[in-house]
């Protein structure tokens, strides 16, 4: 089910009622777990059994691992989990990739490709509840949570529809609480809630899907008539489009789950105002970088073993985290331009900290500003169909240039609309850059906001066209 | 970093929410009195969903499915169709504007489909120019229909009858664009459509006159942007149709390829671009197809036409009720 359809405001109406009616907490919580699996089948009936039987699977090994006391044992059955996991990711989202690469260097080598193709689609939102899953796995093995003894619970936790298909990723630490003791809703909950939801749709449906969307989908579906102006329009109107989509689904996400009486984690925090590139990763898809820091960096050593080793980490966390994000070579390098980016970040930090020191409204206008500019020319490699289209926007974009301002005045009504929200969208961000966005509405005076949210809702009720999917659900 | 926001913040959030509320019914009142003063009505608008919706009816030996572009979408009747066919099941699939090879193709691959598939094309939408211009709907069923977007579809079909904002046509986007000037402003349309997605013209709005030398004025356009191939190699290329339309027979499934009535300019420049006998009509006998043509009746061919590419609404039941008739009497259907 996606948020943006009135499917979904007709389900939210229905199962928040129910739930608010019902007193015991069980029984919420039965509703809540019976909403979210049909959440999920509105999109995909038959994948749904995958999801609860692999949440079992997690669920049952988890268990069985926190009984042991030997961390030999404990080990194993971790292994047995990360392979199971792994696998069904693997099947269902990298098969194809690792198939096609295999055939191509087979190709070069004279050998007969391997005639293998899945073509099952790839189930809705299954990164997502993987690294859920494996996150519950590894603190259960860690000792830094206790496994809990209740499948409904844990089924919940994986599967609460707010955050089930495109996050945040939630981890038990954080909601494993929240599922035991009954939630209280009152007004201030509910109010913010549906504020967050209207916030939340605004971006997607007017910003992303109405403004942002048409141009960038049109520039980069287009071979051969791009110039350097539409280039960087395309990328510009991309980094609005992807901001807005996404921050606009968890927004969403966490005002449903807060009419609920739930608190998910804050997943973007005006990331296109960050000062470096670390600084982005704090702000962008925040319960990722997390997950990753946590489960992949540290564990490989992080930054304790020297320079080297610290740069290998960076490099492999986020190549693989540009994996998660998709079976394509796009997203490969759009994670190892990330990762570079980290690692020039780190090795120049000593020979740029007096410069920020001595003119520090300089330092932090150079920081914001490479930052951004970096980000949005990698945004080009996540967007575009292939590696050759993505070479030559960049090309386009960094060798056509300078622009001149004639031809800023040729592009068209839509082009100028997307560079105006996106420069309204980058200002707002650098505004309210460490003001989180609940924050603001709670202190905004209730005229003021009331007049937001009725014309955020008119805009709304007003955009009407096809509406798209969620980039994020292809995660 | 879970969210933290504070309790009991004295916000009125019924006072908040009051005031958007009566923001929001006064916009929308007023925008909704507005497009209405400009004689714009409330009416379902076509889409992927729309049709996508009606591409998920398309199961069973009942079936009787319409491709084709404007001529079907515009022409057939479903009410007539039923009343003519006891128990059968007609879905429109028609799309305005875009010929239905590749409708032909994806429904040659649907297994569930074994009834009859009215095709209306004619030579030059064989040609293959025009295979992929139904592809994006066709995808868009495939890949991105979901039972969400089902019932999506069936609230809005309901909300697009009642108001005329919902047209996605008449939002605020191609409004502000029409204000600032950068486009005309949304034009009254002749054509509507039911959530059957059977359509209908209203001549009466328009000036069909001027209908006609615009479809002429496109026709010759089209037709010097893509100029017909030598029929040789037009009907060469054609050799998967037999094969799609072979894998629906197969299932017991019938395809009927059928060329709506034209007139006038439409008739003419078809004729002198295509010749029947060179290439319709090579292409049915060539790969034994079922074929109907309308100039073969009398009674269809002296239809009226007003803008010489489409009948009127109040025609829609005789030329299908004559289409069907035909149909059976050649053994077609």
């Amino acid at each position: 089910m996606q948020f943006d359809s009135l499917a979904f405001v007709a389900f939210f109406v229905f199962v928040a009622s129910a739930y608010w009616q019902v007193r015991s907490w069980s029984h919420k919580k039965n509703i809540l777990l019976a909403a979210s699996y049909l959440f999920y089948a509105g999109w995909n009936p038959y994948f749904l059994p995958l999801l609860i039987v692999t949440s079992f699977i997690d669920w049952r090994l988890a268990l069985r691992m926190s009984q042991s006391s030997s961390t030999q044992t404990r080990k194993r059955w971790l292994l047995v989990i990360c392979v199971v996991n792994f696998s069904v990711l693997a099947y269902f989202k990298y098969a194809n990739f690792f198939i096609e690469n295999i055939n191509a260097v087979t190709s070069v080598l004279g050998m007969s490709p391997w005639s293998f193709r899945s073509s099952i689609a790839l189930p809705i939102g299954i990164s997502f509840y993987t690294f859920h899953s494996l996150s519950y796995c590894v603190d259960v093995y860690r000792g830094n949570i206790r496994a809990t003894r209740s499948l409904r619970d844990y089924l919940l936790y994986v599967a609460f529809f707010p955050q089930l298909v495109a996050g945040p990723i939630v981890r038990w630490s954080m909601i494993g609480e929240q599922l035991k003791t009954p939630r209280m809703i009152d007004r201030d909950t509910v109010g913010m809630g549906v504020a967050l939801m209207i916030v939340g749709l605004f971006q997607k449906i007017v910003l992303a899907d109405a403004i942002f969307a048409p141009t960038a989908d049109l520039y980069f579906e287009t071979d051969g008539t791009l110039t350097g102006m539409t280039a960087w329009v395309a990328a510009l109107s991309f980094s609005g489009q992807i901001f807005c989509d996404f921050a606009g689904y968890t927004t969403c996400a966490i005002g449903a789950a807060l009419v609920l009486g739930f608190r998910l984690p804050v997943n973007f925090q005006a990331p296109y105002a960050a000062r470096g590139f670390s600084d982005f990763w704090r702000r962008w898809h925040i319960s990722l970088s997390s997950w990753l820091r946590d489960y992949l960096y540290i564990p490989l050593g992080g930054n304790r073993g020297g320079q080297l080793i610290t740069t290998r980490n960076l490099l492999l966390t986020m190549l693989l985290g540009g994996l998660w994000h998709g079976a394509a070579w796009t997203f490969i390098i759009w994670g190892a331009l990330h990762g570079f980016f980290l690692v020039v970040e780190r090795a120049t930090r000593s020979f740029f900290e007096p410069f920020s020191a001595k003119f520090p409204r300089l330092g932090r206008a150079v920081g914001w500003w490479t930052t951004l500019l970096a980000v949005v020319t990698a945004w080009v490699f996540f967007r575009a169909d292939s590696l050759a289209h993505a070479t030559i926007m960049i090309k386009l974009m960094y060798v056509d240039f300078p622009l001149s301002a004639g031809e800023l005045f040729a592009t068209s009504y839509e082009d100028r609309m997307a560079l105006l929200a996106v420069f309204a969208l980058f200002m707002q961000q650098l505004i309210l850059r460490d003001i989180p966005l609940q924050r603001v509405l709670h202190k905004l005076p209730w005229p003021v906001l009331g007049i937001f949210i009725g014309a955020m809702t008119v805009l709304i009720s007003l955009t009407t066209g096809q509406s798209n999917a969620f980039i994020y659900f292809q995660f | 970093m879970l969210l933290s926001i504070s309790n009991s913040s004295g916000k009125s959030w019924f006072m908040t929410g009051l005031l958007a509320a009566t923001i929001w019914v006064f916009c929308l009142f007023l925008y909704e009195s507005t497009l209405r003063a400009k004689g714009h009505a409330p009416g379902v608008a076509d889409s992927q969903q729309l049709w996508s919706q009606e591409r998920g009816r398309v199961s069973g030996s009942n079936a009787i499915v319409f491709a084709g572009a404007s001529r079907t979408l515009y022409g057939i009747d479903l009410g007539t169709v039923q009343a003519l066919l006891p128990g059968s099941k007609p879905v429109m699939l028609a799309l305005n504007g875009r010929y239905p090879v590749a409708t032909l193709r994806y429904l040659a691959e649907e297994s569930d489909f074994n009834g009859t598939l009215l095709i209306d094309i004619d030579a030059r939408g064989l040609a293959d120019y025009y295979w992929d211009a139904q592809l994006p709907a066709n995808r868009y069923f495939l890949e991105e229909w979901t039972p969400n977007w089902a019932v999506h579809r069936r609230i809005l079909n309901v909300l697009q009858t009642k108001l005329s904002l919902l047209n996605p046509r008449l939002g605020f986007f191609p409004m502000l664009k029409s204000w600032l000037g950068f486009s005309p402003p949304p034009f009254l349309s002749h054509a509507s459509i039911a959530s059957t997605r059977e359509g209908s013209l209203d001549f009466d709005k328009v000036d069909a006159a001027r209908l006609a030398n615009m479809f002429k004025a496109g026709l010759e356009g089209d037709l010097k942007a893509h100029p017909p191939k030598p029929p040789k190699q037009w009907l060469e290329a054609l050799a998967p149709l037999k094969v799609w339309v072979s894998s629906i027979e197969r299932r017991g499934g019938s395809v009927i390829f059928y060329v709506p009535p034209v007139s006038g300019h439409q008739f003419d420049l078809s004729q002198e671009a295509y010749p029947r006998e060179l290439y319709w009509q090579k292409f049915i006998n060539h790969y034994e197809l079922k074929g109907w043509n309308f100039e073969d009746y009398l009674e269809i061919r002296s239809l009226p036409l007003p803008d010489s590419s489409h009948v009127s609404a109040s025609m829609k039941p005789r030329y299908t009720a004559l289409l069907l008739s035909s149909l059976s009497a050649a053994g077609l259907l």
